[in-house]
């Protein structure tokens, strides 16, 4: 059993219906680097790989990237906070090896 | 728990702050917990973590008359106390664009880019503006703790501008600035949160700089 660390991310459709594009998740014992399960191509995740986000939580400029593993998905629920573009806490739970 | 600045008289605000509400939908993620919509079909976002800035700095958009940041009110929603910030629909953040900036009209560009310079916005990246294709116009979203008071450094719509060579404030601009300026000082009076005082208190001595200056080319 390991734990798994993860971020929900959504956006809204045209009718304003909200919708989940990719999921961010992080293995307490793997390679402390974050996959994307979902569109690898959606916009948002694209950019996200590209440009980083800020770190927020410790107010810094720093930018942080999915190689940085649980200090990133901390901070995505900053980077996408207008409901528009919107992520989830961290949430965990355990999985089967 | 907000600081409520004077109205400014804007209709949507009043269906924000009245409006009967028929449906209340969760919505996944952090910072936003739920889509509301009015009996009229308007909807609007709710997020009981928002800070009062997000107020004032509507409140700023309106006194310059530049029509850039979406209605805002303070609304307890579920009797959690909040933000509900009018919805846009059929505008999408910027990013979902590979050249957001020929997407938008030119007077628009400039005046968000004025706005930005006013306010010092520090995170307007594009996940913090959208786009509205069809009438070529832009929003500007998130003007937060983050946004206004942060250290960052994004200024994406400003930086733009400049890039574009859209730096002289037309007659228009320069009226509009100085009408901020002069309305401005009896909401400061009224402000009693410190974040909102500092920001007025920028946005104050910036406008001031620019009316001089006529240029956000700094």
């Amino acid at each position: 059993m390991t734990l798994m660390y993860f971020v929900d991310l959504f956006e809204l459709d045209s009718e304003a219906k909200q919708k989940k594009i990719a999921t961010f998740k992080m293995e307490e014992d793997g390679s402390n680097r974050v996959e994307v399960e979902g569109d690898p191509y959606h916009p948002a995740v694209e950019n996200l790989k590209g440009e980083g986000i800020f770190d927020y939580k410790n107010a810094t400029p720093n930018k942080l990237y999915p190689d940085d593993g649980l200090s990133f998905l901390e901070n995505l629920k900053y980077n996408f906070r207008s409901g528009y573009l919107s992520a989830s806490d961290v949430q965990k739970k355990t999985v089967d090896n | 728990m907000f600081e409520v600045p004077p109205s400014p008289g804007v209709d949507f605000s009043g269906i924000l702050e009245k409006g009967d509400i028929i449906e209340t939908t969760p919505l996944g993620g952090s910072a936003v917990t739920a889509m509301v919509t009015f009996q009229d079909g308007n909807k609007a976002i709710f997020s009981p973590a928002a800070s009062s800035l997000e107020l004032a700095v509507f409140w700023v958009d309106h006194l310059l008359g530049f029509g850039l940041v979406p209605a805002v009110a303070a609304r307890p929603i579920n009797d959690q106390p909040g933000l509900l910030t009018q919805l846009i629909t059929g505008a999408k953040p910027a990013l979902y664009y590979k050249t957001w900036e020929d997407a938008v009209q030119p007077q628009e560009l400039l005046k968000a880019a004025v706005f930005d310079y006013i306010l010092d916005s520090r995170d307007r990246r594009k996940e913090n503006f959208l786009i509205d294709e069809k009438l070529q116009k832009l929003w500007l979203i998130n003007n937060d703790h983050h946004m206004l008071l942060s250290y960052l450094d994004r200024r994406d719509i400003l930086d733009t501008a400049i890039k574009k060579g859209l730096t002289n404030l037309t007659p228009e601009i320069l009226t509009a600035i100085d009408r901020f300026y002069a309305g401005s000082q009896a909401f400061l009076n009224r402000a009693k949160e410190k974040e909102m005082i500092d920001v007025l208190n920028r946005a104050r001595e910036r406008a001031r700089m620019i009316l001089d200056k006529k240029t956000i080319n700094a």
